[in-house]
């Protein structure tokens, strides 16, 4: 059991990393969130999160580089550790529970 | 749209990421994501160039991560609300530096005003520092502190700055061990010869060749003075300053090598010395000292050496002083009769510039500013007892809730800091231009070149100090009485918080203490201003306007006898006065308006034991033309005339005030004068005429008695020409120097300037202390005046209700209207009581300062105190008449 539940912005972001996979750069993985939540991320809460969730051992990174030759600078590729993936878990199983019998409420008109 | 064509991101925005990202990959990669975005926003919208869209993010991430970095700790303020690591003291801190800042946000009335006053407060104290400490500061040597100044002082002459002889000079630098060396500077006027400009009249200095040396300053190009240029009968040499350099010879490095004429004398360019040297005072020009052997030097030659040296390594300032205490007596041994009362003294050299006067003015401005700087404090700290008592409520319920003393007084604290802070970016501000109008004002005047009036780290450290000790100092006494706040009483005493802060005695004493300094500041001022500055711009009894002066001086060397100087001058008197435009022409050692030289006299029946018993008074050689150019006229008998020629009997016109005062209730026509000490050797001179005063004191009140001598009896070689012209003066200037250089074309004509410009530079430096001050006191009385509002506004809102019952019951207009008028004017009145004991506390010091003993003047009190008074009136009047306008159903119906 990881020591400390994760906050719906960290879901959020582990979640995207883990859908853009090999390019799990900066850039993508704001935009993944952006597409799928249609809701703008702040650039520096975003960074913040990335460097938080680092900290607690949930992601790393290692440098690559871009295809596109207009991106010089180097780029981070993320990737979600097994600590991250088994707090992921963690908080699904805690959503599903609580969903557990308020679909009928709770589902899309 | 090729990607080359898009705009590159603004260098301010990179600058700012640059400094606020982490290093290494994660800070680059962060800067590449957002280069990208910006690129792609660009190509989706060709020809705009997002440059503020990229300075905004850049802006926003920077924020984020300084304030990370500050805290040093993990969480940000991010949405998220998991995993909050437990506050910090910082971060509690800055939430609540947040919460102040959004209320003072939400009264932004208030906010402006305190931040205002507090900039007021600050960019005085800030201004006057600067001043300070740019007139104060060190000289621009390497270790300044080691370099010492040699000389005299004798006893009872208060005379601290005696010179050395020749001979003094020649035998101490053989004997003198303590220093490095026994270097001198001997200040000349230079006249630069007419060949790359027009002749020019400079400041120069005779310098020996180790001086440069001892001050540990290289020539910028070229080289210093050599030993064998500074024997006797060396090499005629020169070294110039940069700025001469620049000016007069195109920065040419070719100057070196090449011959000038200055004072009549060919000399070899060998150095150009680095910019902004002009030692000892404001030089530009230096020719070697040449010191003769000890033994031929005249033992009671005029003192003209002043000496300096570099403590040798190891060497103390007091061993320098013993060692020269020794030096100094025996050359006493040899010679006791010049030395009367003499003591050899050795001090540091910067204090040899910079007197004890000029430190305690320099304090005495600092402390002025700093009275305005405790009134703003004041000020806001009213302001803020003010609300904290609207918000007592508010505070309350949180204190009940469980937030700790220390949280809200940090709260009110954070805000009186933002307050202070935002004010001191105001008072920086104000501190960069009033210094900068200062430097501009004075600059040309300031006594040493190295004196400089610009805000530098020192100043801005200085503000930062300012800030802290003024946010510290105004939101201290709110706090601190809020936390004490008993949460039962507060909420039971509703908004009207008075009670429950028991604020009202707090508020008025600091009332009371604002209008005192004010008072303070206002009476110095007006005292100041009494002085010059006042009797400068009465009528000063002659015709000012349209007059031109300069001041011509005679070579020695080329003009060697009396007769030369005059025929020089009535020579060049003739031309001027037949130039078009020139309405009258005079000659004169006395410009009136300006101080003239004073010397000692003798009455002729009087008897006098000693030298220190002779009169003194101002003396003049003019023309006859003088007073007539002046549009004046002589009171009593006759003004000089031609014929008063060394062949005729020796002459003299007094001034009313010398007539006044040595020959009261009788005539001076027919007393006779003698102008020198006990052993003069002057002619007796016979009263013919008096004059009106003329001004011979210069701008200032004291000691107008002066003596008019004839300048063709007794000619001079440095004679001022004055002129009354038709047009503008300053029109003639080129015709003046072009006369000047028809009778000797290396001749200059310097100090060419109006007489109205001449009297103002006299009074300059007093203009400029008393603008500052009366600058502080202005802002002292308005600061005073919305102090006093405040609180009674703030009395009547809080006795709204009790008005209204009044009202309710029939209390007249007149006696609500009273009350609080006369509340307002008791706290006027203590004020003014108090400020009045500050203000005599004070008044020796100005007037020893500033001026004489004519200051101490009862009506600048006056003044002053009425001016208080009804500024106090004013600011009361409007919380009074809405005392009177109080509506008792709409008062009753409240809370």
């Amino acid at each position: 059991m990881p020591s400390s539940p994760l906050g719906e912005f960290e879901q959020v972001v582990l979640l995207a990393i883990l859908r853009q996979g090999a390019t799990a750069f900066g850039l993508e993985v704001r935009s993944e969130i952006e597409r799928c939540t249609s809701r703008t991320v702040s650039r520096g809460a975003f960074y913040t999160t990335l460097d938080r969730l680092e900290k607690k051992g949930y992601l790393d990174w290692e440098e690559a580089k871009s295809d596109d030759p207009a991106r010089t600078a180097p780029l981070r590729r993320f990737r979600v550790t097994s600590a991250g993936l088994e707090a992921l878990r963690a908080s699904r199983r805690a959503l599903q529970a609580l969903w557990r019998g308020l679909e009928e409420t709770l589902e899309d008109a | 749209m090729s990607p080359d064509r898009l705009a590159a991101p603004p260098r301010l925005g990179e600058a700012i990421l640059r400094w606020t990202l982490p290093p290494g990959v994660v800070g680059t990669s962060i800067k590449g994501d957002l280069d990208a975005e910006h690129r792609a926003l660009q190509r989706s919208v060709p020809g705009k160039s997002f440059r503020g869209w990229y300075l905004g993010e850049a802006l926003k991430l920077g924020a984020r991560y300084s304030v990370l970095g500050l805290l040093s700790v993990g969480a940000p303020f991010g949405r998220s609300p998991g995993a909050r690591a437990p506050m910090g003291f910082g971060e509690r801190f800055l939430q609540e530096v947040g919460h102040g800042l959004r209320l003072l946000w939400r009264s932004p009335g208030l906010a402006l005003f305190a931040v205002v006053a507090m900039g007021l407060g600050i960019g005085a104290t800030a201004t006057m520092f600067s001043v300070s400490h740019g007139l104060l500061r060190d000289l621009p040597f390497e270790d300044p502190d080691r370099l010492v100044y040699v000389g005299w002082s004798q006893v009872g002459r208060g005379d601290d700055k005696i010179e050395l002889t020749a001979s003094e000079l020649a035998a101490w630098r053989q004997t003198q061990s303590t220093l490095e060396a026994l270097a001198a500077v001997r200040m000349v006027a230079v006249d630069l010869a007419g060949a790359e400009g027009p002749p020019e009249r400079v400041s120069g200095a005779q310098i020996t060749a180790d001086a440069f040396e001892t001050l540990r300053v290289q020539p910028a190009l070229g080289r210093g003075f050599r030993p064998e240029e500074a024997a006797p009968g060396g090499p005629d040499v020169v070294v110039l300053s940069h700025g001469l350099w620049a000016r007069r010879y195109g920065a040419d490095p070719e100057v070196l090598g090449r011959t000038l004429r200055m004072n009549g004398t060919e000399r070899t360019v060998v150095g150009i010395m680095p910019e902004g040297f002009r030692f000892p005072e404001l030089e530009d020009v230096w020719t070697p000292l040449q010191v003769a052997p000890a033994s031929e030097a005249p033992v009671e030659g005029p003192r003209q050496y002043r000496a300096f040296g570099r403590l040798r390594d190891g060497a103390s300032l007091d061993e320098a002083r013993t060692a020269f205490g020794v030096l100094a007596r025996r050359s006493m041994l040899a010679h006791p009769e010049p030395y009367q009362g003499f003591t050899s003294r050795v001090i540091p050299y910067y204090e040899y510039y910079v007197g004890a006067d000029a430190v305690i003015i320099m304090i005495t401005l600092v402390v002025i500013a700093s009275f305005v700087l405790l009134i703003a404090c004041a000020t806001v700290a009213n302001l803020l007892l003010s609300r904290a008592a609207g918000r007592s409520r508010e505070l309350a319920v949180r204190s009940a809730l469980g937030a700790s003393r220390g949280r809200i007084m940090a709260q009110l604290l954070a805000e009186s800091l933002a307050i202070a802070a935002l004010g001191g970016i105001l008072g920086a501000v104000i501190a960069w231009s009033g210094a900068a109008l200062f430097h501009r004002t004075i600059a040309g005047q300031l006594p040493f070149y190295w004196m400089d009036c610009r805000i530098d780290g020192t100043v801005l450290t200085f503000v930062g100090l300012l800030v802290v000790a003024a946010g510290v100092l105004a939101g201290i006494a709110p706090a601190v009485r809020v936390s004490r706040v008993e949460a039962g009483v507060a909420l039971r005493d509703g908004d009207r918080g008075s009670s429950s802060l028991r604020l009202g005695r707090l508020s008025r004493a600091l009332v009371v203490a604002e209008v005192a300094l004010s008072f303070g500041l206002l009476t110095t001022a007006g005292m100041m201003a009494k002085g010059p500055l006042i009797y400068g711009r009465q009528d000063p009894g002659f015709e000012s306007a349209h007059m031109l002066t300069g001041l011509v001086s005679l070579r020695r060397d080329e003009y060697p006898d009396a007769s030369d100087w005059s025929r020089f001058f009535r020579e060049l008197l003739a031309r001027l006065d037949a130039a078009p435009g020139v309405q009258a022409a005079a000659l004169t050692t006395s410009v009136p308006g300006l101080p003239a030289n004073t010397s000692r006299f003798q009455l002729r029946d009087a008897v006098y034991e000693k030298e220190e018993d002779l009169p003194l008074t101002r003396i003049g050689f003019v023309a006859p033309q003088f007073i007539r150019t002046l549009g004046a006229e002589a009171l009593e008998g006759r003004f000089f005339a031609d014929g008063d020629d060394p062949d005729g009997e020796a002459v003299a016109v007094v001034n009313r005030s010398f007539a006044q005062r040595f020959f009261p209730g009788e005539s001076p026509l027919g007393r006779q004068i003698r102008t020198g000490g006990l052993d003069s050797q002057d002619a007796w001179a016979t009263v013919v005429g008096v004059v009106p005063d003329l001004r011979m004191n210069g701008p200032k009140p004291e000691r107008p008695e002066g003596i008019l001598l004839p300048l063709y009896q007794r000619p001079q070689r440095s004679v001022d020409l004055l002129l009354r012209t038709s047009g503008d003066p300053s029109d003639l200037a080129p015709l003046v120097r072009a006369a000047a250089a028809e009778l000797d074309p290396d001749l200059p004509v310097s100090q060419l300037r109006t007489l109205h410009a001449a009297m103002a530079d006299e009074t300059r430096p007093e203009l400029m202390f008393f603008t500052l001050v009366l600058i502080c006191g202005s802002i002292a009385l308005v600061l005073a005046a919305v102090g006093l509002f405040g609180v009674l506004a703030f009395s009547v809102r809080r006795r709204t209700r009790e008005i209204g019952v009044r009202i309710a019951l029939g209390a007249e207009v007149r006696s609500v209207l009273w009350g609080v008028l006369r509340g307002g004017m008791i706290q006027v009145t203590v004020g003014l009581a108090a400020g009045l004991l500050l203000a005599l506390a004070l008044a020796p010091l100005v007037r020893s300062l500033f001026a004489g003993d004519q200051l101490m003047d009862w009506s600048v009190y006056g003044v002053v105190t009425a001016l208080m008074l009804g500024t106090g009136f004013a600011a009361s009047l409007i919380p009074a008449t809405r005392a009177v306008r109080v509506n008792p159903v709409d008062a009753l119906r409240r809370d």
